[in-house]
């Protein structure tokens, strides 16, 4: 009973490390199942979602949440997937997108450069000078991404429970030592966090709505009670209570709103 | 979501049936003008025509409405908008301006009052308390408005367009960071004279589902401050509902939601006051202050229960950018006059 978050870098085998995994413990592996997932209940298109995870913010992305929201939505589909346990996801984000949840095993796997070159350029045919400038470029954008919507280094190893670096470890022994730390009880899941998961998916849930309204909304859910988090007047409080209840009204899950409107003078 | 968003349109016509005050108050203002429009004859002056006249009360009233409409959803007061502008972009008398700034920065806190006092946010002994010093503050304000002008004429008036540049950018630095409020703050010890004049209350916190206890602290220093707030808003014309806010919050540790609340009664008290000084001397002319008045007023109304899903932070920033440029006129402005000279800049 454990969810591992594998966040790798590109071309590090973090994907094959997944499976493997996966397959040791037989749990569910997924990855762009997410964004699959997220583009069939919000109805937005897989590139959208996929460019919204993968890129760092453009200069006109610091000024509209149209990203933030997309995150919101693959923050909701993976939650939905996390919520049913037994799971490991292999993916650029994933450790950020669960961040706060205890007992998530987190995992950072990387490999040393020569080695990812090396992948690159058997994966891609391209030269050893084309693979580096790519590699080097996506680890740009990945931190350019985090430091944006996270305030983080994703290459910081303090963001993770532990780091495997291929090159140094072969695949085997990173998957080992994946399968020995998954065993110990600070990463099982537990009832307590089982409740605080479905908590954290309906908040996911609240927000992907809202921000369709409300771009700028936070939302956090105890056992049904949702509480939404806006920064505004007090004189819109009340036009604001009987919107957001009308919005969430049907929402399954969803047994009281509270509205939390936090004056902004 | 389709659904959602076509029982959101009829918004507008919920307003017209849940707050009827507005419809009222929108036909009782087109009446009047109309009426004034068919029975008293507006004449010109050698410097302003009939039309002239008529088209400064319809644009003062749109411009009104458009400016408590952007006030409310940035959370930023109506006076402080309108004094900078208008100090900085017109030639209009710098007293009269003031005292129309007074008009809308009272309004602009009015409104809120009774939706304030009725849901117990605002706290009646916090209030009486604050309004004292504010009170005292602001007719001092006023009077020295009126003697600074009287004594120094033009060099007075770029005094007054200098200091409020200088102070502007204060405002806007405070306004840009929200002043760093704590939403809940926790009193370490409540001292004597706090103590005595039981500044504390509660009231219905609905996100936490529970009463929220709180007690005021710092009673002295939070009075004199206000002393200086009053002045301010008496003697520049502003609401300063920011610098209220700020102070109940972080100086005398109210939680956030009460800080706010009392702040928009205590403006309208102290620009109520204030007001009066200007009004003696003849710098309130009614037929210019009064659009600006009901403009309050409708657009106040207005943009509590209309735009609500307007992103509140960016018309802040918007409002914010405005303000630096009207800070940065203001000090121009305010050193050709001291100075009798003439700067080359737009």
């Amino acid at each position: 009973m454990a969810i591992i978050i594998i966040s790798r870098a590109s071309y590090s085998h973090g994907s094959m490390i997944a499976e493997k995994v996966a397959k040791e413990l037989g749990y569910r592996c997924v990855s762009r199942e997410v964004i699959s997932l997220a583009s069939q209940e919000y109805g937005v298109p897989e590139a959208w979602l996929k460019d919204a995870i993968e890129t760092g913010p453009s200069l006109l992305d610091r000024f509209k949440y149209g990203k933030k929201k997309y995150i919101a939505y693959i923050r909701a589909a993976l939650l939905e997937y996390a919520v049913q346990d037994n799971l490991v996801y292999h993916g650029l984000a994933g450790a950020f997108l669960l961040k706060g949840i205890p007992n998530i095993l987190r995992v950072l796997v990387s490999a040393t450069m020569e080695e990812r070159v090396k992948e690159m350029m058997k994966r891609l045919n391209v030269s050893e000078k084309e693979a580096r400038k790519a590699i080097e470029r996506f680890d740009k954008e990945r931190k350019k991404w985090a430091m944006f919507f996270h305030g983080r280094d994703p290459w910081d190893i303090n963001e993770y429970d532990m780091g495997v670096v291929i090159g140094r470890l072969s695949v085997e022994d990173a998957v080992n030592k994946i399968l020995d730390t998954v065993k110990l009880p600070s990463f099982q899941i537990t009832n307590e966090i089982r409740k605080l998961l479905q908590d954290e998916y309906l908040a996911a849930k609240v927000k992907s709505d809202l921000m369709n309204f409300y771009s700028d909304v936070e939302v956090t859910a105890d056992n049904g009670v949702v509480t939404v988090h806006l920064r505004r007047s007090l004189r819109q409080q009340e036009a604001i209570t009987e919107d957001i209840r009308e919005i969430l009204m049907e929402m399954p899950g969803v047994k009281e709103v509270r509205i939390n409107i936090i004056p902004v003078y | 979501m389709q659904k959602k968003r076509l029982k959101r349109k009829s918004r507008i016509w919920s307003l017209v049936t849940t707050v009827p005050e507005l419809t009222i108050l929108i036909l009782l203002i087109v009446g009047g003008y109309l009426i004034m429009a068919v029975f008293s004859r507006v004449e010109g002056t050698p410097v302003l025509s009939a039309t002239s006249i008529w088209l400064i009360i319809v644009g003062s009233f749109l411009i009104s409405t458009a400016i408590a409409i952007l006030a409310v959803i940035g959370g930023i007061g109506g006076g402080v908008i309108f004094t900078p502008i208008m100090l900085g972009f017109t030639t209009l008398d710098s007293l009269v301006i003031r005292a129309t700034g007074l008009v809308v920065a009272m309004f602009s806190g009015l409104i809120s009052t009774g939706p304030f006092m009725r849901s117990k946010l605002a706290n009646i002994r916090v209030v009486i308390y604050c309004g004292f010093p504010i009170t005292v503050g602001a007719i001092l304000g006023s009077v020295c408005a009126i003697r600074l002008h009287n004594a120094l004429g033009v060099v007075g008036d770029g005094i007054v367009r200098l200091s409020l540049g200088l102070l502007m950018i204060i405002i806007a630095y405070f306004l840009f960071t929200g002043g760093g409020k704590t939403e809940y703050p926790e009193p370490k010890k409540i001292d004597a004279l706090s103590a005595k004049l039981r500044l504390s209350g509660s009231y219905w916190e609905e996100s936490l589902g529970k009463v929220v206890n709180y007690h005021l602290v710092r009673a002295l220093p939070g009075g004199i401050m206000f002393i200086f707030l009053g002045f301010i808003a008496g003697f520049f014309g502003l609401g300063g509902g920011a610098f209220l806010t700020g102070t109940l919050n972080l100086v005398m540790m109210a939680p956030v939601k009460v800080a706010a609340a009392c702040s928009g009664v205590l403006l309208a008290i102290s620009n109520a006051t204030a007001i009066w000084t200007y009004i003696t001397y003849g710098a309130l002319i009614a037929i210019f202050a009064a659009p600006w008045m009901l403009g309050q007023v409708v657009g106040g109304i207005l943009g509590a229960h209309l735009l609500i899903n307007i992103r509140a932070g960016f018309v802040r920033k918007v409002l914010i950018a405005i303000l630096l440029v009207s800070c940065f006129k203001l000090v121009l402005k305010g050193i050709e006059e001291i100075f009798g000279i003439n700067i080359p800049i737009i």
